[in-house]
């Protein structure tokens, strides 16, 4: 607390500074959340009793900005926090302040910050509010453009860890340094048909050595543990005309950490991506290998914090609650897949574009484990050894997911349209932690159709059906029907009501997951509040999950800018 | 408690600093080729502009995006209307993005706001959220959220705006 | 050109520095030190007991006062209190002043420097965090109250019982820890040898002491020895209140030793915090 207060002394002076320099005012921005809930013990849905009976999570940001001058600073608060969060993210205060100034070619951020390399795969730091994910930089960062075309980013500082006050621990400080070069504008007689871009980046972590001990055939072995891990990454990216190409790939060094079971493997990424698109028409192909790639700036650490890199899932991302169900999420220790995706739009006034044209999206996603064989003499991922070995184009025998979607959004009048999705699903719950378990297989149906009775007023109405043979376990529980009604009005207030039945589970009850909703928005400020039963379940989002234990009662949002 | 109380002070201490007329904030984003380009360089020659946040899982904000591409042409001829739309698709979905937007036959500015700088500059909670932005740069007017319908209220709003 | 130039030699230094490799033959380290040969149990331990680490050097003129401190600690507090001299740091740089008596540890520079010290005389008590700050570097003056408050605890968490005797040119060391209540994290055994009754020249300021400014004929006591073992597993994760571990040592004795000063100190440490639980010391 002392610290932030210097912080605001230091900034208070800086803007009086730029006032006295003629520079009059400053403004502020920010914007703020608060989640409250309450829920009650049920037993039908395995809601536990909350001792706090209410719990709220909330945030405040607050931006000033005066001329090329701005600082920030955010307010949190989990009081305590809601079902779902880390415990360990209970208190109050304030995690994240900056003061940064940016003017022509060059920006300096002090303080908290977040930045990405490439695509994230040995560098991201980044914030999912919604799954309690915050891994801000607390240090220096540096961004210039030296000459037209090319920019260089520089960063250095540790990650955050909750309320931790992080200087003081011993976790890793994170060192890193990027460059792109846009040809196109680098060279002035670059050819425009084409574009080039390329950049390369290196990351290291430096982490004093821990004891790590390991027995092999009844013999006790300490671990020379490396203290500075070390990643490079290379990318590029081309397009010509309408055909688009992107690549990076990327190693990590020697890393024993508690995710990879302390094995030495180097790690490595490859990422690509091609596509070519013309008006109302696409393809898309996108591959990655990942092969030992969990990097945390604390290598006992495991879960969701102080990650260093980020390493997406290459499938499609679901908005309905029933397509979502089987989310998959990235095995930052090994996986192979690849996603396609073909977008079309039938024309306008065909016999199946109709009037307004129809919009048809077709994805298909399928990945796999690794190939991987054990090191002579040693079981698969002893610690202490190599590890495995792979073959780097082999897909392994183990399927993670797989994925099937077809989307069609139809416009039949002004007032009138509606949404199909059909999905089958393959899911492995490895990526619910719970590897070893029996596959899941989904067929996923949703329809959703909105009518617009004024220019007021809509109703939206929405049936998803969920169908698996599976019903094993809380996370496999045999067939789910979901209906829902929104109905809004002036773009101001909405009322919905929905219901997600368990009718296909032969284990406890067929429960009725009903909900009940009204919300307002006001300009930026809205508020909903809901009732009803939230199923346990995993939120994923962008390939990182969290477990949502049940609830059942009330949940209200707040949220706002200004 | 003091926590709470300093929360509270800041939060008076913004009231009294906030006047009408803060500006769009100064930061880099990316251009569908990937190139770095700092916001301060979004402009309509000297008229209001539309700035919206969105995402290719975000249903609403396609929904709002697609409605103001029918009416998009007849817009720019009446009002002179110039659309930013500001992509907050990370790594793992960003790639789409392009492919969806010439798919959609979408004629808009787009960018893309990888690691979400932007959108906390912005004070932005969640797409869609959509600003009118003055010629100077000054936030003339935001909101957030889509219902059917929203896009008449924003281009009322704009041309009263325009005045 | 120039700039380009400048940004490759950057982005070079910063790869040299960026990443260890180590060698597939280097990842393990064999854990040398225990041994299947035991000796009988010929001393147990009922109390908690509280290990002071005093940090010296034979340059440091004010370190014979905080010896001095030490031994009445000593007398003070019976065998509830375990002391170490560790001779590091520029203070304890041999030289032909010194007739190049060379009292230095490899681990105990390692601790110097880890531990973060810079003054000496200063020490450790259990290597506990000082004010619950984030140094566990205590003043001399310090050190009283520091561990009579740790005494002050009635209840501690584990004894170790030990025995040791001396066999060709190693001594055997066997060792019982007895958990007294639940243990929940994982804990590192050291066995280390300290050597008393050395003689050597010693600098020093304040004549209560000795000869200002040099001792000639210094007696330096509860010296710490090489040949220690560092950070042993002790338990992987918890151990229950009354649960036993067995374990048998072995530590080579070295010539330069004078074996009838020498003693085995056994300490244990929280290998999550560092901090230590139980110490108990045996003479040969």
């Amino acid at each position: 607390m002392k610290r932030f207060f210097i912080f605001l002394i230091v900034c208070s002076c800086l803007s009086s500074f730029a006032n006295a320099q003629g520079i009059i005012g400053g403004k502020v921005t920010g914007n703020f959340q608060t989640d409250i809930q309450a829920s009650k013990e049920d037993s039908t849905i395995g809601a536990k009793k909350l001792d706090d009976k209410l719990r709220i999570n909330s945030f405040a940001n607050f931006i000033y900005t005066n001329g090329d001058f701005s600082a920030g600073v955010r307010f949190e608060g989990y009081l305590n926090p809601i079902l779902g969060f880390d415990s360990q993210y209970e208190g109050a205060g304030v995690p994240y302040r900056f003061a940064s100034y940016k003017k022509d070619f060059l920006e300096i951020t002090l303080g908290n910050f977040y930045e990405q390399f490439g695509s994230g795969l040995i560098f991201r730091s980044y914030e999912e509010r919604n799954l309690g994910i915050d891994n801000a930089m607390d240090g220096l960062r540096v961004s210039a453009k030296p000459i037209d075309g090319v920019v260089i980013k520089g960063v250095v500082g540790k990650q955050r860890y909750y309320w931790d006050d992080i200087w003081s621990t011993d976790n890793g400080l994170v060192r890193g340094l990027d460059a792109e070069i846009m040809l196109n504008d680098l060279i002035s007689s670059f050819p425009s048909d084409y574009r080039l871009n390329i950049g390369g980046s290196f990351v290291s972590v430096y982490e004093k050595a821990d004891n790590i001990f390991t027995t092999i055939n009844g013999t006790q072995y300490r671990l020379n543990i490396p203290e500075n891990i070390g990643a490079g990454a290379f990318r590029l990216n081309f397009s010509y005309k309408n055909f688009n190409l992107g690549a990076e790939y990327a190693q990590k060094g020697q890393d024993p950490n508690a995710v990879n079971n302390y094995i030495y493997r180097k790690g490595n990424a490859f990422f690509l991506t091609a596509d070519y698109s013309i008006k109302g028409f696409a393809l898309r192909f996108e591959g990655k290998r990942i092969d030992n790639m969990s990097f945390k700036s604390k290598r006992t650490s495991t879960g969701n914090m102080l990650n260093v890199n980020y390493l997406p899932a290459i499938t499609k991302q679901h908005s309905y609650s029933l397509m979502s169900m089987y989310s998959y999420a990235t095995q930052v220790n090994g996986e192979i897949g690849f996603q396609a995706d073909v977008m079309y739009k039938i024309p306008k006034n065909t016999t199946l574009g109709g009037k307004y044209g129809t919009d048809v999206k077709l994805n298909y996603s399928y990945i796999t484990a690794l190939d991987r064989e054990p090191i002579d003499n040693y079981i698969l991922d002893q610690t202490g050894t190599e590890g495995y070995k792979s073959s780097f184009f082999k897909f392994g025998d183990e399927i993670y997911f797989s994925e099937i979607n077809l989307e069609v959004n139809k416009k039949f009048s002004k007032d009138y349209k509606m949404n199909f999705m059909y999905s089958y699903q393959t899911f492995n719950p490895i990526a619910f932690g719970h590897a070893g378990n029996p596959m899941i297989y989904a067929n996923i149906f949703v329809v959703d159709g909105t009518y617009k009775f004024s220019s007021h007023q809509s109703l939206k109405g929405e049936i998803q059906w969920l169908l698996t043979k599976q019903d094993y376990d809380e996370f496999a529980k045999g067939d789910w029907l979901q209906l829902g009604a929104e109905y809004n009005l002036n773009g101001k207030w909405f009322f919905a009501l929905s219901d997600q039945w368990n009718y296909g589970t032969e284990q406890g009850d067929k429960v009725h997951y009903y909900n009940i909703s009204v919300g307002c928005t006001q300009n930026t400020t809205r508020v909903s509040l809901s009732y009803g039963k939230q199923r346990q379940g995993i939120l994923c989002i962008g390939g990182v999950c969290r477990e949502v234990p049940a609830s059942n009662g009330l949940f209200m949002t707040i949220t706002s800018s200004f | 408690m003091k926590k709470i109380f300093s929360l509270i002070t800041m939060i008076a201490l913004s009231i009294a600093l906030y006047a009408q007329g803060a500006k769009i904030a100064n930061v880099n984003v990316k251009d569908i080729n990937g190139k770095t380009v700092s916001t301060s360089s979004f402009n309509n020659d000297g008229k209001p502009y539309l700035l919206c946040f969105w995402a290719t899982w975000c249903h609403p904000c396609l929904e709002e995006l697609s409605a103001m591409a029918e009416v998009y042409d007849e817009w720019q001829k009446e009002t002179g209307i110039k659309i930013y739309a500001i992509s907050l698709d990370d790594t793992r979905t960003k790639g789409k993005v392009k492919p969806l937007v010439n798919s959609m036959e979408w004629e808009y500015e787009i960018f893309i706001d990888e690691n979400a700088d932007f959108k906390r500059a912005m004070g932005v909670n969640n797409p869609p959220h959509t600003f009118i932005i003055g010629g100077d740069g000054t936030i003339l007017w935001q909101h957030t959220g889509y219902a059917e319908g929203d896009e008449e209220n924003t281009i009322k709003k704009y041309i009263e705006l325009s005045k | 050109m120039k700039k380009i130039l400048w940004l490759v030699g950057v982005v070079s230094t910063f790869l040299l520095f960026s990443c260890d490799d180590i060698k597939e033959d280097e990842f393990l380290t064999k854990v040398e030190g225990e041994t299947t040969e035991s000796t009988p149990i010929t001393k147990t331990q009922n109390s908690q007991a509280v290990l002071l680490e005093d940090y010296t050097g034979w340059l440091c003129v004010n370190c014979p006062a905080a010896a001095a401190l030490v031994e009445e600690m000593q007398t003070n507090y019976g065998e509830q209190l375990v002391a170490i001299s560790v001779h590091t740091g520029s203070f304890a740089v041999p030289s032909s002043a010194n007739n190049n008596l060379d009292l230095r540890t490899e681990y105990g520079n390692k601790w110097n420097t880890s531990f973060g010290f810079s003054e000496y005389p200063s020490g450790m008590v259990n290597r506990t965090y000082k004010d619950a700050g984030t140094s566990r570097i205590y003043q001399k003056d310090e050190w009283n109250n520091a561990v009579s408050s740790l005494l002050s605890n009635t209840s501690h968490l584990l004894n170790i019982n030990m025995g040791a005797e001396i066999n060709n040119n190693k001594i055997i060391v066997s060792a019982k820890y007895v958990a007294q209540n639940d243990i929940n994290f994982p804990m590192y055994a050291n066995v280390v040898v300290i050597e008393s009754g050395i003689t050597g020249i010693q600098f020093n300021k304040d004549a209560t002491y000795g000869a200002v400014p040099k001792i000639e004929d210094y007696v330096f006591n509860h010296v710490l020895r090489n040949n220690g073992l560092i950070d042993l597993q002790l338990s992987t994760s918890s151990l229950p209140s009354q649960k036993e571990i067995t374990k048998n040592y072995s530590i080579n004795i070295d010539e330069k030793w004078n074996i009838n000063n020498c003693k085995v100190v056994i300490f244990v440490t929280n290998a999550n915090t560092g901090e230590i639980i139980q110490v108990n010391e045996i003479d040969l």
